[in-house]
């Protein structure tokens, strides 16, 4: 039975039929996580359904929080107060640092580079201290309610939160540098995992995934929400249509993220940070439709009110799962485009799956003898190509 | 009084097998920040093992979920004896905010017995070691498993 | 038309033009926010209007139990997102599926389906994508008839 490690957090199953080392098929079992959370908030009132949708992704709590607040306050006719968009925003950049972060200490681990992968986490470290200080959590923030959010940002806590990323900026760019000029680095990623913009754009792809195969798709700048049309950034786009165009594409969205949380702070307009909303309302029947940009992608909440103080349906599709059928497409050899097992854990992981980064792997070879396999093991099973 | 010494040497070196049932991947940042070297849980001898059969303890994570279920049983029954189960989190100890979720049990102790259970959603690092510190107490003193 | 996504209205006028009354309803509800009700037999020709006009991507699948019918809709669009909704009745619960259009769709479907019982008919693979392998046949989770439940403890 394969074992498990936290840095594998949740359960998945890649099933890849191989022929030699070469993997000419693969599918994703990505069912060992379902809860059953839509159901469960057709039974909630919508504040109750709030702290259910956090820990839809403990990881991306933060976007799913912002896009439901949004989702239920447009269906409602609640007005948000303007800082509180402001805030909103800088925790929900701080949070996309927070995640990228992570990712790029996943994908340090999974290439060998165990020194890079120490020190993104350490940097991560100091992105929690930050949200914690402002939120009162470091992962799991409860920061965005239904009319605004829970407490301000002072000056202190403002002057922290530059001064740390003023730091953390330094370090990322000589990740980049260090992303762009690593032989290893770029020797496990370059070419490896495949997308072509095309697929990107049959499949479905969103987020830095879609990206980084020359698809400028950002909902801040497709669909602003927040108060994105007024803090200026520029979506990174790659097209080299590998694993490594999506490291670039997350580690410069950090650098972004950075200038926005920045920005932002030295320009929010002062004022209430939180509409008063009763804690049972009943919003007029009606539907609507909200995205945001979470981590992964393009995150997207639909709700349906039938005038009762719980929603008659809520649904929402994680942009991990709009991008399975291309991290699916990505694992198969085609032509003389060549998968190894050994890029198996690179692959999977440049979707930066909120599935995260799973656990096992079935291998069937051309005899159909199976093994199974933790997903670090085939990393290790060779990587000279 | 042999016994008694080999209770305290396992309590000092509890080696751990982590396992997530369906979590929201917070607590574990949280178990995995509890390893890393800000935090330390190595200082308390404790080591994070790949196989179920070199574990003393399980830590687990989520409100286990119907297709994790068996998986996780068969874990279990590969540790040896005496082994130690640990439910990290808020889910994981009484199925927290799933509470109307169709697919899931409500608590690890639905499925296995627990031995300490971990409060936070998300648990914080320190909870976790203080965890690890009192199921150390525990098996020093001979608390059975 | 193609390479500029169009503005709401120039996609409610196209699909009247299109689609005529097949049409039964379409609303611009706020920027950048368009909801159109077709009937079941023009829903795969409205979302091919609509990639004809440069609505071209497909966002995600939603059904939802109506009491005699289950609505899908399928949410297109990169800027503005058009929330294209029909309805099935549960005792035929058909659709053609949109994986021709567009290959990525096979999995909504398959939640789709599996979630309320709607078949796409021509999808490859309709076969479970979240519930556990035994999970009863004809039993549909986000049915309003089905009252959640945890499984039994084992202890």
């Amino acid at each position: 039975m394969g074992p498990q490690h936290p840095i594998h957090p949740e359960a998945t199953l890649i099933k890849l039929k191989v022929e030699g080392e070469h993997v000419v098929d693969a599918d994703i079992d990505a069912s060992f996580v379902h809860r059953g959370i839509e159901k469960a908030l057709e039974h909630k009132t919508y504040v109750q359904g709030l702290f259910l949708a956090e820990r839809i992704c403990g990881i991306c709590n933060v976007a799913h929080t912002t896009c439901y607040t949004l989702n239920v306050e447009g269906l409602a006719g609640i007005e948000v107060p303007q800082r509180a968009l402001w805030l909103r925003l800088i925790v929900e950049e701080l949070a996309r640092v927070s995640s990228h972060l992570l990712w790029l200490g996943l994908l340090a681990h999974v290439v060998g580079f165990e020194s890079l992968f120490m020190l993104a986490f350490r940097d991560r470290e100091v992105v929690l201290d930050l949200m914690e200080e402002i939120a009162g959590g470091r992962v799991t923030s409860g920061y965005n309610v239904i009319g605004g959010v829970r407490r301000d940002i002072d000056a202190a806590t403002a002057y922290k939160i530059k001064s740390s990323l003023a730091k953390l900026k330094e370090r990322v760019v000589k990740y980049r540098r260090l992303l762009e000029e690593d032989p290893i680095v770029r020797a496990r990623t370059v070419g490896v995992g495949y997308l072509s913009p095309s697929e990107a754009k049959e499949l479905l792809a969103v987020g830095p995934v879609a990206r980084a195969s020359g698809i400028a798709y950002d909902i801040r700048v497709n669909d602003p929400y927040l108060v994105h049309e007024e803090v200026p950034f520029n979506p990174v786009v790659y097209d080299t249509c590998d694993a490594w165009g999506r490291a670039m594409v997350r580690v410069g969205e950090i650098l972004e993220s950075i200038g926005m949380i920045v920005y932002a702070l030295d320009h929010a307009p002062s004022g209430e940070i939180r509409a008063r909303v009763p804690p049972v309302f009943r919003p007029p029947p009606g539907e609507n439709v909200t995205r945001v940009e979470a981590p992964r992608g393009e995150l997207l909440h639909y709700v349906r009110s039938d005038g009762s103080e719980k929603p008659y349906r809520y649904k929402v599709r994680t942009p991990t799962l709009a991008n399975l059928p291309a991290a699916i497409s990505m694992l198969k050899s085609r032509g003389d485009r060549v998968v190894h097992i050994a890029d198996v854990p690179v692959i999977f992981g440049s979707i930066d799956p909120c599935i995260c980064c799973t656990a096992r792997v079935l291998v069937v070879n051309e005899k159909g003898a199976a093994k199974e396999f933790q997903l670090d093991e085939l990393a290790a099973k060779r990587w000279a190509r | 009084m042999l016994a008694g010494l080999v209770r305290w040497a396992r309590s000092r070196s509890l080696w751990v097998l982590f396992i997530n049932t369906g979590a929201c991947n917070a607590c574990d940042i949280e178990v995995l920040a509890a390893l890393s070297p800000r935090y330390d849980a190595e200082r308390f001898g404790v080591l994070l093992k790949g196989s179920p059969r070199h574990a003393d303890v399980l830590l687990v994570t989520g409100p286990v979920t119907r297709q994790v279920r068996d998986r996780l049983l068969r874990i279990y029954e590969q540790m040896p004896e005496p082994k130690f189960v640990v439910a990290v989190g808020t889910c994981a100890t009484s199925g927290g905010v799933y509470d109307a979720c169709y697919n899931v049990y409500e608590g690890l102790d639905k499925v296995l017995p627990v031995h300490v259970y971990v409060p936070g959603c998300p648990v914080k690092p320190e909870s976790v070691l203080d965890a690890i510190k009192l199921l150390a107490e525990k098996v020093a003193r001979g608390g059975g498993s | 038309m193609k390479g500029r996504e169009p503005s709401e209205e120039e996609v409610v006028s196209w699909l009247r033009e299109r689609l005529g009354g097949a049409v039964l309803d379409a609303r611009v509800a706020r920027k950048r926010r368009v909801f159109v009700r077709v009937d079941r037999e023009h829903f795969k020709t409205a979302l091919i209007a609509l990639k004809e006009l440069g609505v071209d991507f497909l966002e995600a699948l939603t059904g939802v139990d109506a009491g005699d019918s289950i609505e899908v809709i399928a949410h297109v669009g990169r800027s503005v997102s058009v929330a294209v909704e029909t309805a099935v009745p549960k005792g035929d619960p058909r659709l053609p599926s949109l994986v021709d259009l567009y290959p990525g769709a096979e999995v909504y479907e398959r939640e789709v389906w599996e979630m309320l019982g709607v078949v796409f008919e021509g999808n490859p693979r309709l076969a479970r994508a979240f519930l556990p392998e035994d999970w009863p046949k004809g039993v549909y989770p986000l049915r309003k008839d089905y009252e959640p439940k945890h499984p039994e403890p084992l202890r």
